[in-house]
């Protein structure tokens, strides 16, 4: 008997210490003389067009349509693409308390699309004068991390987000509601601006694999050597 | 080896059945016209078995998980699956059920490999504690859950269960580091007619209408697009029926549903919105809108609880 709950007790902390390990891959060093990822994310092509989304509750405040912001498409340059470094177990330090704002406005989320570091906390807010509802979906089978009532205008509800990969946010009481979270394992992860750019710096001089995604037109992933100092451009063009 | 196999399948077999014979005497027995009051707080009525554990859960040994898995096999596999996904042989049925005929879609029996929980004490996006899988076994799951009531169980026998369910899921282990604590639910205040009347407006102000409806009848404008995470339709639940509540129909158990949420529906966690206070003014709300409400008789049902209460300690 005492056998068994020894051999339980090695096992357990075994289980908890590659846990851990795996948990704190992430190491902060310091990056003195760090590079640079830059580039443009465009779409080559007319691009699907947005569904209209019929707003079928709350008309009087959100309105009766809007167009989706699946593809946000300007001069042929696409906004709202997670370009993130996936393999870098020791970099840039980052704020570990911050706070990513994530708001409910006018019935949509905004932003669309926003990275979070594992363990940074989603800082939900509703500026709408109507219930909503943030219900967090974690991984492509998508089942709920939180779901958070949002009754009352203006208060900001912190979340911590604990795994890393692609949250699915929507809100139940408007179900045409639609974001995401990318949650990265390390501060090497963001999101294309309206010009289709992004910039990725401090990095440690070394060869990555970068995935570039987007909600719609899925992920690639490319290999990016980046020197010391350097800038390394990399470009990337979806089409349909 | 041959005859072992033939008990194994038979013993699966009688499993089988049992759940089967239970879920169909549920369904096919007829609602009473006038439902009992106690529905209040029906995990006291009179069946046998505990819904709360009497004695100490035994700690978690191989022995134990081999004893919760051959339980498992004999009375959970039919719904839950042999992989535990909720994928078993009754879910299957039911599927067929509703593709061939206008029967209500039950909900898909919990997926212990993925360990999205609906009814915990714990925060949303937590884990529940043991205490709320042993409530949850011993208690059933009404309405469109089929989820029979297991408190004819031995304890340990239950216990063993939760611990074979526990090793289904990494997240057990992952998130034994940050399992957050169960929220704190006192005694419920005596109920008056002050307080009912506080609680209509807390529901007013948390918007509790837009699926539960303006009379609490689950008719609310959000409510028929709702889904749960298996993109199943599901309906919000209508208070005027107690009978047909899926976590626990006392005012604790009220408290709890809105406090934390049911993770892997549309219901969402009020913690964030709600003072003690609030809370319970908004349990009597609810409460009141029952059709067999009555305050005096749950006033004195409370007392007499507080009673007993007392009594023990």
């Amino acid at each position: 008997m005492k056998k068994h709950i020894m051999h339980i007790a090695l096992a357990t902390s075994l289980i908890l210490g590659l846990w851990s390990t795996q948990a704190l891959a992430y190491k902060v060093i310091d990056v003195s003389n760090g590079g640079k990822i830059t580039g443009v994310i465009s779409f080559n092509g007319t691009p699907p067009a947005n569904p209209t989304l019929k707003m079928t509750k709350d008309v009087d405040y959100c309105g009766a349509t809007i167009s989706a912001d699946y593809y946000v498409v300007n001069n042929g340059k696409l906004q709202n693409v997670v370009v993130s470094i996936e393999n870098i177990d020791a970099g840039k330090p980052y704020d570990k308390k911050a706070i990513i704002p994530f708001d409910n406005k006018k019935c949509m989320f905004s932003p669309h699309v926003t990275t979070a570091v594992v363990g940074q906390r989603l800082g939900v807010n509703n500026t709408d004068p109507i219930l909503h509802n943030t219900h967090l979906y974690h991984g492509p089978k998508k089942k709920t991390m939180y779901n958070i009532a949002l009754p009352l205008k203006d208060r900001v509800i912190k979340k911590r987000m604990r795994k890393p990969g692609i949250v699915t946010v929507q809100c139940d009481a408007h179900e045409w509601m639609l974001g995401y979270v990318y949650v990265s394992k390390n501060p090497y992860a963001t999101v294309t601006a309206a010009d289709g750019t992004f910039t990725i710096d401090g990095i440690p001089p070394g060869t990555y694999k970068v995935k570039i995604w987007h909600e719609k037109l899925g992920e690639v992933v490319k290999e990016v050597t980046v020197t010391a100092g350097g800038t390394t451009t990399l470009d990337h063009t979806f089409s349909q | 080896m041959k005859t072992r196999n033939w008990i194994l399948g038979l013993l699966v077999g009688a499993g089988l059945i049992a759940v089967l014979s239970l879920a169909v005497s549920a369904k096919t027995n007829p609602a009473p016209e006038e439902k009992p009051f106690y529905t209040m707080f029906f995990e006291y009525s009179s069946a046998t078995g505990n819904i709360h554990p009497v004695g100490e859960s035994p700690p978690v040994t191989p022995g134990l998980l081999k004893y919760g898995e051959w339980t498992y096999r004999g009375l959970c596999i039919g719904c839950h699956g042999p992989k535990g996904d909720g994928n078993g042989a009754v879910w299957e049925l039911g599927e067929q059920y509703i593709r061939n005929e206008d029967h209500r879609l039950p909900r898909k029996p919990r997926d212990f490999t993925e360990a999205v929980f609906k009814i915990r004490s714990t925060p949303s996006g937590s884990l529940p504690t043991d205490l709320d899988l042993f409530e949850a076994i011993s208690r059933g799951l009404v309405a469109d859950h089929d989820m029979p009531s297991f408190k004819f169980l031995p304890e340990r026998d239950r216990w063993a269960v939760i611990a074979y369910i526990k090793s289904l899921s990494e997240r057990w282990v992952e998130e034994a580091d940050y399992q957050e604590e169960p929220v704190e639910i006192g005694q419920p205040p005596m109920p008056t007619e002050e307080m009912i009347l506080a609680g209509k407006e807390v529901y007013k102000q948390m918007k509790c209408a837009k699926c539960h409806g303006p009379k609490g009848k689950g008719d609310g404008p959000s409510a028929p697009e709702l889904e749960d995470d298996n993109g199943l339709p599901i309906v919000p639940r209508d208070f005027t029926d107690a009978s047909q509540f899926v976590g626990a129909s006392d005012p604790r158990g009220i408290y709890r549903t809105f406090t934390t949420g049911f993770d892997g529906t549309p219901m969402p966690s009020f913690a964030d919105f709600l003072d003690e206070e609030q809370r319970w003014q908004l349990v009597w709300y609810v409460m009141s809108l029952r059709t067999d409400w009555d305050m005096n008789k749950a006033r004195e049902m409370l007392q007499a609880q507080a009673d007993t209460a007392g009594g023990e300690s």
